[in-house]
């Protein structure tokens, strides 16, 4: 399979009062034609930055560097007047809150339309508006045609990410970035979104960057999987590998936190605090946390290396 | 809809009821009266008396507000004493004169306070935004009164641009009638501007921030879409809560720029009405001051409904 998306050495740092955070320090995932990509990691470990770098969404303080290759063009490379017309048409983007990412002042309808004329010309109001029904009902919202005149307060959570959804795919991209789409949703509305975003990805035959904290949903939803921590991709390999054997100890910490069913035994969270990112750390980010640190872990900056084929590990123990 | 706005103006029934019983109570407990003015003070008890008899003043202040009460309902609202007139034809020649300033006041405020606002709003920590803070700042903490002297003084006597006062009906004369009215309408519309600046800028910012203008970035609206559709349509709500209350401010500031530009419009004469002891004309001023404000008020809320969908009377 070819890649749709590569992204190399990746750093995107912000100047703050106490000097510059380096929000993403080198990262490197590629996501190919067709695959579910999982990026999974906690509050801050930067996988919400890797999206809006992807989308061309970082605030103007915030400085990017590295390569982003969209069909082996480089989208940092990119006017924003170039970035506008890619975004929403060959790569869309859902959140993370449906209750809020929805303008409460427009109707459905208008609001999935807006999508479908912005990246279209020639596209009449009355073919944006069967379009829209079509979608909506591709995402299996009920009645559609009445609904497109419904303001986003008369849905409710799942149905407003069902239409979040029908958005993103109003001009069939190849690549949708979604960002926990699930984590503001009941448990079984999310299966039901999930299953709808594997169902979705089969049809168009797009790819799917799926960023969560929930290793559940890695687990049902994705081919393969990022696991970052502090800036850093620490682990890449394919989901059945990932939970089989895992390699870097905060892959391995985030496992064994997972309750299991019907086991009696204690959950082994992970100890301690992420570090802060300002210039001056060295040595392994996770080296405070970890329960395998050596000296020399605290001395020189990991690499991420491939260990067998397809199975990146930033970690010296499992490399050398 | 329809059910809601005849709530709403059978509710002005008892409000109206209210400020009329109020306000013919603190007028005649307003010291001197009527008939000193009209006679000077050193008229015989006899003339007072006979003309406290010819105006109904010599009755209790009970059985006065129930006679007014009961012709005001047949929408008789009586004579000005000084005049003799109508009072309601009294107001309302004197009303297009107050509707104009306040509307061109409005209409100042608007076009100054909501493009400005946007523009701080967007460009958040750029040089144009400390601008226009410092300016809404001075703009709500100079008084009208001084503004509209200080204008006067440069404007008219010193660069003899604009005429200094007095009004011109605008069918009679539409330039002369504009003229004049620029400098009242410019004084009573920038501290209106400055409020409607401040509040759509943070209206603005607080809309910008929230995730459904992510979620159009992500769609990759242009600049003008996102900031004009968006952004606007919510950002508007809050700006017109302000501007329905602006209004009442409007219709109060107009006593006072009426009076230094000497226009002959409404303000002015519940002013004279007011130093007259003309109690009918005082009442039927503030009467319909009053109306007026609630049916803005009504109108704001109608508004209301159209922009926010969310918003729904029963």
């Amino acid at each position: 399979m070819e890649n749709l998306l590569e992204v190399i050495d990746l750093k995107v740092t912000f100047p703050t009062s106490k000097g510059r955070i380096r929000a993403i320090d080198g990262v490197n995932f590629k996501v190919k034609k067709g695959e579910i990509l999982g990026i999974v990691g906690e509050s801050g470990s930067g996988k919400s930055i890797s999206s809006l770098s992807i989308m061309g969404l970082i605030s103007d303080q915030g400085q990017v560097e590295g390569k982003i290759l969209f069909n082996d063009e480089n989208l940092l490379n990119k006017t924003e007047v170039e970035m506008r017309k890619i975004r929403g048409d060959k790569i869309s983007m859902i959140f993370q809150d449906p209750m809020s990412s929805l303008n409460p002042v427009f109707t459905i309808g208008n609001q999935i339309s807006e999508a479908i004329l912005l990246h279209n010309k020639g596209v009449t109001k009355k073919e944006a508006v069967e379009k829209t029904i079509e979608l909506l009902k591709l995402v299996g919202l009920p009645s559609p045609e009445q609904r497109i005149h419904d303001y986003p307060h008369k849905f409710s959570g799942g149905m407003r990410q069902r239409a979040m959804i029908a958005m993103a795919l109003a001009c069939e991209p190849e690549l949708l970035v979604a960002d926990e789409p699930t984590t503001a949703l009941d448990v079984t509305i999310q299966a039901q979104i999930l299953e709808l975003l594997k169902e979705i990805q089969m049809k168009l035959g797009m790819s799917i960057i799926l960023i969560t904290h929930d290793l559940g949903v890695v687990a049902e939803t994705c081919h393969r999987v990022a696991v970052m921590y502090a800036g850093h991709v620490v682990e890449e390999t394919d989901v059945y590998t990932l939970f089989a054997n895992p390699k870097h100890p905060y892959t391995k910490g985030l496992i064994n936190s997972l309750p299991k069913l019907g086991s009696r035994e204690r959950l082994t969270p992970i100890q301690g605090q992420p570090p802060q990112l300002y210039d001056d750390l060295t040595g392994c980010r996770f080296a405070s946390r970890c329960p395998f640190v050596s000296a020399e872990c605290l001395e020189n900056e990991q690499v991420i290396a491939e260990v067998t084929k397809g199975h990146f590990v930033r970690c010296h123990k499992e490399v050398g | 809809m329809f059910k809601y706005i005849m709530k709403r103006l059978c509710m002005l029934i008892p409000v109206l009821i209210g400020i009329s019983t109020i306000v013919f109570l603190l007028i005649s407990l307003i010291p001197g009266d009527v008939v000193d003015i009209l006679l000077g003070t050193s008229a015989t008890p006899e003339a007072r008396e006979a003309l406290r008899e010819n105006l109904g003043l010599n009755k209790p202040v009970v059985i006065r507000y129930f006679e007014w009460m009961f012709n005001a309902i047949q929408l008789d609202f009586g004579e000005s004493i000084r005049t003799g007139k109508p009072v309601i034809e009294e107001f309302f020649a004197r009303l297009p004169a107050t509707l104009q300033l306040a509307g061109l006041a409005m209409a100042i405020s608007l076009l100054i306070g909501i493009p400005f606002g946007i523009l701080a709003a967007i460009k958040k920590d750029s040089w144009i935004s400390h601008v226009v803070s410092v300016v809404s700042m001075l703009g709500v903490s100079i008084p009208a009164f001084w503004l509209g002297t200080m204008l006067i003084l440069f404007i008219s006597l010193q660069l003899r641009l604009l005429p200094p006062g007095g009004f011109v009906p605008f069918l009679e004369n539409p330039i002369e009638n504009l003229k004049g009215m620029i400098l009242p309408a410019f004084t009573l519309g920038t501290s209106m501007s400055a409020v409607v600046m401040r509040m759509t800028r943070s209206a603005m910012l607080e809309v910008l921030g929230q995730d459904y203008m992510k979620t159009a970035l992500a769609k990759g609206v242009t600049p003008k879409l996102y900031r004009y559709k968006h952004a606007f349509k919510n950002a508007l709500i809050p700006v017109l809560t302000v501007i329905g209350i602006q209004i009442g401010y409007l219709l109060g500031g107009a006593v006072i720029i009426e009076e230094v530009f000497a226009l002959p419009g409404v303000g002015r004469l519940a002013l004279q009405a007011i130093y007259q002891r003309d109690y009918p004309l005082v009442q039927v001023t503030v009467l319909m001051f009053s109306l007026g404000f609630v049916l803005v008020n009504l109108l704001v809320d109608i508004i209301y409904a159209y922009i926010d969908p969310r918003i729904r009377y029963e």
